[in-house]
C-alpha cells in the first residue's frame, strides 16, 4: 500500500453545527435501533441453536455417549450462559463421561450465582460422595433439600432425602440417619414405595420398633404385600417379639406358599419363639430348659472355634465350667436362679468369642438373636 | 426551529467558552457513536457468520466460502477503500502521525464493510484492529465536522480507539491503557480524560445492548502451589517463542506478497482464504476469530494434541490471512494463539505434577497475556486486560512473570513490536516508544544547564548589569545574594525603571515578586513554554527543594541547539 504523502487534515470549514448535531442524533437512533434488531436476532438464532444442542446432547447422553454429549452440552451452553438447564444437564454429562473436575467447575460457576439452586448442590453432593467426602457431600444433600427447585419442589426434595439417606445408611452414622429416616417418614405420606425405603433405613439406622410402624401402615395400604410382611417380621425379631414375627412371617406365607426363604425364616422366628428365657407365663422348669439349650448353643460355637484356634486359659476354664453346669444333674425343682446362671454363663462364654473366634456369628444365628435380646 | 437553533446555541455556550467541556462532550459522544458502531459491526459479523456456516453444513463451505470473500473484499478494497486494508491499529496511528488525525468518511465504511465480508467468511483475523480504525475514522470526521483544529482532532483521536476496543473486546480499561501505550506510545499522554470518558460511554453503550455478558467465561483462576511460577516462566518462554514464529512469518510472508505484480493485489488476499480453508479441513475452529473454542480451553478438559495442534494452524492461517491483503486484525489472532499455547503448556504440566498445578485452562488464560506481550509488546495492556477478564487478583504474578519473559524472549529475536514493523514495510517510520523514552530522557534541561553565568549580586551597580546583559546578548540574567536567588533581572524592567532611578540591582529585583524558573528534571519543552511566557531568552535553573537555591541557568541558544537549531545560522 502507498500512502498519501502528507495527507493533510481539510481545514475547518464553515459547517452547520446544529444541523450536523441533529444529524448525529438521528444517527445515534438509527444505530441504536439497528443494533437492538442484530441483538435481538442474535439472541433469537442462538436460543434456537441452543435448544437443538440441548437435545441433542440429552439424547448422546440417553444412548451412553457421554463424552460426544459434553460437547454437545458445552456448545449449547456456551450461546446461553444464562440457562441453568444446559449448565446442569452439561453437568450431568460431565460426571456421566468420568470428567469430573469439569463438572466440578461447571457446577462451581452455577454455584456462586445462586448457592441455593438445588440441582447444583444435589449434584456436586454426588460428586462428593463419590470422592468419599461424605461429611462434605451431606452438607450438600441438605442444600439440595432445602435450595430451590425449578419443578416439582416436594417430590425433588423428597428424592433428595432418599438419596442422602441412602448415602447415610452405606456410609454414615446411625443417629444421622435415623434423623433423616423419621424426617422421610413425615414427609412420604402414603406412597407404598418410600414407606417401604424407609422402614428399611429406619431398619439400618437400629429402630426396628419404628420401623414396625411404618411396615404395619404400609400393609393397611397394600395388604398382599409379602416383603412387607417380611420386612415386619425381621424388625419384630429384632426387637424381640418373636410371636409377633412367626405371626407376620405365617401371613406372608399364605400369599406366598412357594418361597423357600419364607419358610426357611419362619422356622428361624419358631426356634426363637421356643428358646426365648424371657418370655411371660414360662415355668421354672421350662425358663431352665431353654437357658440350658441357650448355654450349650453357645458352648458349641465356642468349641468349634476352639478346633482350630488355641483358646486364652481362662476362655478355657469358663468352657468347662458351662460344661460341667450343662452335665450337673438338678437335684429338687428347678429355679428362676439356676436359668439365670447358665444365661449369666452363657454370656460371659459369648463376651469372650472374639478372642477364640476368627469369624463373626451368622446376624441369623438363634443363640445371637436370643443374646442381644436378653442383653437390652 | 430556529428557536430551537437559538437554544441549541445557549445551551453550548458554556461549551464553546470552556476547551475542557468541549472535550467532555466530544468524547462522550465519540465513545456513543463508536461503541454503537462497533457493536453493530460485531453483531452483524456475527449473524452473516452463522449463515455462512449452519449447523451440519457440509465440508465444502470451508473452502469455498472464505475463499470467495477474500476475494470479494479484496476487490472491494483494491478498487474502492485502498486506505482500508490490514489491521486497523498501525493505520490509526499513521492518522495520527502523519496524517494529521485525518481519516476519511469513506475509509470507515470501507473498513465496516470489507472486514465484515473476511471475518464472516472465515478469514482467520480478528476484529478489534479494525474496530480501532472505525473508532478512529469516527472521531476523525467528528472532529473536523464539528469544526475542530488538527490538534485538537488529533488530540481526541486516541479517545476513539479506547471507544472502539472497549466495545469491541469488552475491557474498558486496557481499552485505556491500549490508546495510551500502542497507539500514542505515552502512558503520560494529557489526553488520559477523553480517552476514558468515551472508553467507559462505549463500554456502557456495549452492556446496554448486549448486557452483562463477559466476552470470556473464565472459571475462577487457580495458584495450586507456588512452583507453578517456574512454569509460568516456562510459558512466557513458549510464549515468547511463539510470537517470534508469528511475526517473523508474517512479515516474511508480506514482503513475499508485496514482490509480486500490482496486477494481482486484488486477486492475493484468496490465497489467505483458500489456505484458511484447506486448514479448516484438519480443524475447523482456525476459522474466524475463534473466540467460542478460546472459551472451551480456558474451562480446560481439551486435549493437548488439539491445543497444540491448532496453536501452529493459526499461527499459520493468520500470517497468510494478514499477509495476502485480507482486512482484519491480529489482535484476537494473537489471544487465541496465546491460550492455544498456554493451554498446551498446561496440560502437559498438569500430566506431569498433577497435584502442583492448577488445570490447563489457568495456563490457557496466562498465555493469551504472553502472546500478547510478546508480539504487541504492550506488557502493561496485556496484564490488565487478562486482570480485567478475570477480575482475580491472584492471576497478576503469574502474568507478569510469562509477560515480562515473553516480553524479553521476543525482543531478543525480534526487535520491533509487529505493528511497527508493519509501519516499517510501508516506509513508515512512526515513534517507537524507545525513542520516545529516549527522547524525553535525551531533552531535559539538565543536559543543557550551564553553571559557568554566575547570577548578579544585588549590590551590582546598574551600569554594570546592562552591561553584563549587553556583552552576553540576553534580555536577562538571575540576581542571588550568597548562592539564594532574589528573582530575575530583566532587560525590560531594567530600561523602564526611572522613579526613582535605579542605583543597584536590587532597586530593579524584587525578591518578593515571582520570577520564571525550571527545575534540572524539567523537559526542554518546558523551559521553552516557559521562555515565551515570560518573554526572556534565560532562566535560572532551581532546586525542587528550595526554588530560591540556584542550581545553574539555560539559554534559549542551548536549548535551540539541543533540538538542532543552529542559531548563529
Amino acid at each position: 500500500m502507498t500512502l498519501p504523502a502528507g495527507k493533510e487534515a481539510a481545514p475547518p470549514r464553515a459547517f452547520p453545527v446544529q444541523g450536523f448535531a441533529v444529524i448525529i442524533f438521528f444517527v445515534l437512533i438509527g444505530l441504536y435501533s439497528a443494533d437492538r434488531f442484530l441483538a435481538n436476532l442474535q439472541r433469537r438464532e442462538l436460543d434456537v441453536e441452543g435448544r437443538r444442542l440441548y437435545a441433542a446432547g440429552q439424547k448422546l447422553l440417553a444412548d451412553g455417549q457421554a463424552d460426544q454429549a459434553v460437547d454437545a452440552l458445552i456448545r449449547a451452553r456456551a450461546l446461553d450462559r444464562s440457562n441453568r438447564t444446559y449448565a446442569i444437564a452439561l453437568a450431568s454429562a460431565q460426571m456421566a463421561a468420568k470428567q469430573t473436575d469439569a463438572a466440578r467447575g461447571t457446577l462451581t460457576e452455577i454455584l456462586q450465582q445462586d448457592s441455593n439452586y438445588a440441582p447444583a448442590n444435589l449434584l456436586m453432593a454426588r460428586i462428593m460422595a463419590g470422592e468419599q467426602r461424605f461429611k462434605e457431600a451431606d452438607s450438600y444433600y441438605h442444600r439440595a433439600i432445602y435450595g430451590l427447585w425449578p419443578a416439582n419442589q416436594s417430590q425433588e426434595r423428597l428424592d433428595a432425602r432418599l438419596e442422602v439417606a441412602d448415602m447415610l445408611a452405606a456410609h454414615g452414622g446411625s443417629y444421622e440417619l435415623l434423623s433423616e429416616a423419621l424426617l422421610l417418614q413425615n414427609t412420604s405420606g402414603n406412597d407404598p414405595a418410600i414407606l417401604k425405603r424407609v422402614a428399611a433405613l429406619l431398619m439400618k439406622a437400629g429402630s426396628p420398633d419404628r420401623a414396625a410402624a411404618v411396615y404395619q401402615s404400609l400393609l393397611r395400604l397394600t395388604p398382599k404385600d409379602v416383603d412387607a410382611y417380611l420386612g415386619l417380621a425381621r424388625a419384630h425379631m429384632l426387637t424381640g417379639d418373636y410371636r409377633a414375627a412367626h405371626l407376620a412371617l405365617v401371613k406372608a406365607f399364605v400369599h406366598n406358599p412357594n418361597d423357600v426363604a419364607l419358610r426357611r425364616e419362619m422356622g428361624l422366628a419358631g426356634k426363637l419363639m421356643s428358646l426365648d428365657p424371657t418370655s411371660r407365663y414360662l415355668s421354672s422348669a421350662e425358663k431352665l430348659r431353654r437357658s440350658s439349650t441357650i448355654l450349650s448353643l453357645v458352648c458349641d460355637d465356642i468349641s468349634a472355634c476352639l478346633a482350630t484356634k488355641s483358646a486364652p486359659l481362662d476362655v478355657r476354664q469358663a468352657l468347662d465350667d458351662a460344661h460341667q453346669m450343662l452335665g450337673e444333674k438338678i437335684r429338687g425343682i428347678p429355679t428362676n436362679e439356676m436359668a439365670e446362671a447358665r444365661l449369666s454363663m452363657a454370656e460371659r462364654l459369648w463376651a469372650n468369642r472374639a478372642l477364640v473366634c476368627a469369624s463373626a456369628p451368622d446376624p441369623s444365628d438363634p443363640a445371637v438373636l436370643l443374646l442381644k435380646k436378653i442383653n437390652q | 426551529m430556529d428557536r430551537l437553533a437559538e437554544r441549541a446555541r445557549k445551551w453550548a455556550a458554556p461549551f464553546a467558552r470552556r476547551e475542557d467541556q468541549a472535550t467532555i462532550a466530544l468524547s462522550l459522544l465519540v465513545g456513543a457513536l463508536a461503541g454503537l458502531v462497533v457493536v453493530a459491526f460485531i453483531l452483524l459479523t456475527g449473524r452473516m457468520a452463522a449463515r455462512m456456516y449452519p449447523p451440519g453444513s457440509s465440508p465444502w463451505r470451508s473452502i469455498l466460502i472464505p475463499v470467495a470473500g477474500a476475494v470479494i473484499s479484496g476487490y472491494l478494497l483494491y478498487r474502492y477503500f485502498p486506505d482500508a486494508r490490514g489491521s486497523g491499529i498501525p493505520q490509526a496511528k499513521y492518522a495520527l502521525f502523519l496524517h494529521n488525525g485525518y481519516i476519511s468518511l469513506k475509509t470507515v465504511f470501507g473498513k465496516f464493510l470489507c472486514c465484515s465480508i473476511s471475518l464472516a467468511s472465515g478469514i482467520a483475523l480478528g476484529r478489534e484492529g479494525p474496530s480501532v480504525q472505525i473508532g478512529a475514522g469516527i472521531t476523525s470526521v467528528l472532529g473536523r465536522r464539528f469544526g475542530l483544529t488538527t490538534n485538537q482532532v488529533k488530540s481526541i483521536l486516541p479517545a476513539g480507539c479506547s471507544a472502539a476496543l472497549a466495545a469491541a473486546f469488552n475491557t474498558p480499561i486496557a481499552a485505556v491503557l491500549f490508546s495510551l501505550e500502542e497507539i500514542l506510545g505515552d502512558m503520560h499522554a494529557p489526553v488520559l480524560g477523553s480517552v476514558v470518558i468515551s472508553s467507559a460511554t462505549s463500554w456502557m453503550v456495549l452492556h446496554l445492548i448486549l448486557g452483562d455478558e463477559p466476552l470470556f467465561h473464565v472459571p475462577a483462576y487457580q495458584l495450586v502451589s507456588p512452583s507453578e511460577f517456574g512454569i509460568y516462566a516456562i510459558l512466557g518462554l513458549v510464549g515468547g517463542l511463539g510470537s517470534v514464529a508469528f511475526v517473523k512469518l508474517l512479515l516474511n510472508l508480506r514482503i513475499w506478497f508485496r514482490r509480486l505484480p500490482k496486477s494481482s493485489v486484488w486477486l492475493q488476499p484468496a490465497a489467505g482464504g483458500l489456505t484458511v480453508g484447506l486448514l479448516a479441513l484438519a480443524a475447523p475452529e482456525v476459522m474466524g476469530v475463534g473466540y467460542d473454542f478460546v472459551e472451551r480451553v480456558l474451562s480446560g478438559g481439551v486435549a493437548f494434541k488439539v491445543v497444540a495442534l491448532l496453536a501452529v494452524l493459526k499461527i499459520i492461517a493468520t500470517a497468510t490471512s494478514y499477509s495476502s491483503g485480507n482486512a482484519g486484525g491480529i489482535f484476537g489472532p494473537t489471544l487465541f494463539m496465546g491460550a492455544m499455547m498456554g493451554g498446551s503448556v498446561g496440560s502437559v504440566a498438569h500430566a506431569l505434577f498433577p497435584a502442583s498445578t492448577a488445570g490447563a485452562g489457568a495456563y490457557a488464560l496466562v498465555g493469551m497475556g504472553a502472546a500478547f506481550a510478546g508480539t504487541v509488546r504492550t506488557p502493561l495492556t496485556s496484564v490488565i486486560m487478562i486482570f480485567e477478564m478475570t477480575r482475580d487478583y491472584s492471576i497478576i504474578v503469574p502474568l507478569m512473570i510469562a509477560n515480562l519473559v515473553s516480553f524479553v524472549v521476543s525482543y531478543q529475536f525480534q526487535r520491533q513490536p509487529i505493528y511497527e514493523a508493519l509501519a516499517l514495510q510501508e516506509g513508515v517510520y512512526l515513534p517507537s516508544r524507545e525513542e520516545a523514552q529516549e527522547g524525553l530522557e535525551r531533552h531535559q534541561v539538565g543536559d543543557i544547564v550551564r553553571r559557568d553565568m554566575p547570577p548578579l549580586p544585588p549590590e551590582l551597580d546598574v551600569a554594570s548589569a546592562k552591561r553584563t546583559l549587553e556583552e552576553a546578548q540576553l534580555n536577562a540574567w538571575p540576581v542571588a545574594n550568597g548562592g539564594q536567588l532574589s528573582g530575575l533581572l530583566t532587560a525590560l524592567a531594567l530600561h523602564s525603571k526611572m522613579e526613582p532611578l535605579p542605583v543597584v540591582v536590587r532597586d530593579v529585583v524584587n525578591p518578593s515578586q515571582p520570577f520564571p524558573y525550571v527545575h534540572l528534571d524539567d523537559s526542554l519543552a518546558v523551559a521553552l513554554e516557559r521562555m515565551g511566557a515570560a518573554g526572556v531568552d534565560l532562566l535560572p535553573v532551581v532546586s525542587r527543594a528550595d526554588l530560591r537555591l540556584w542550581l545553574g541557568t539555560i539559554t534559549l541558544a542551548d536549548v535551540l541547539k539541543a533540538y538542532g537549531v543552529n542559531v548563529s545560522a
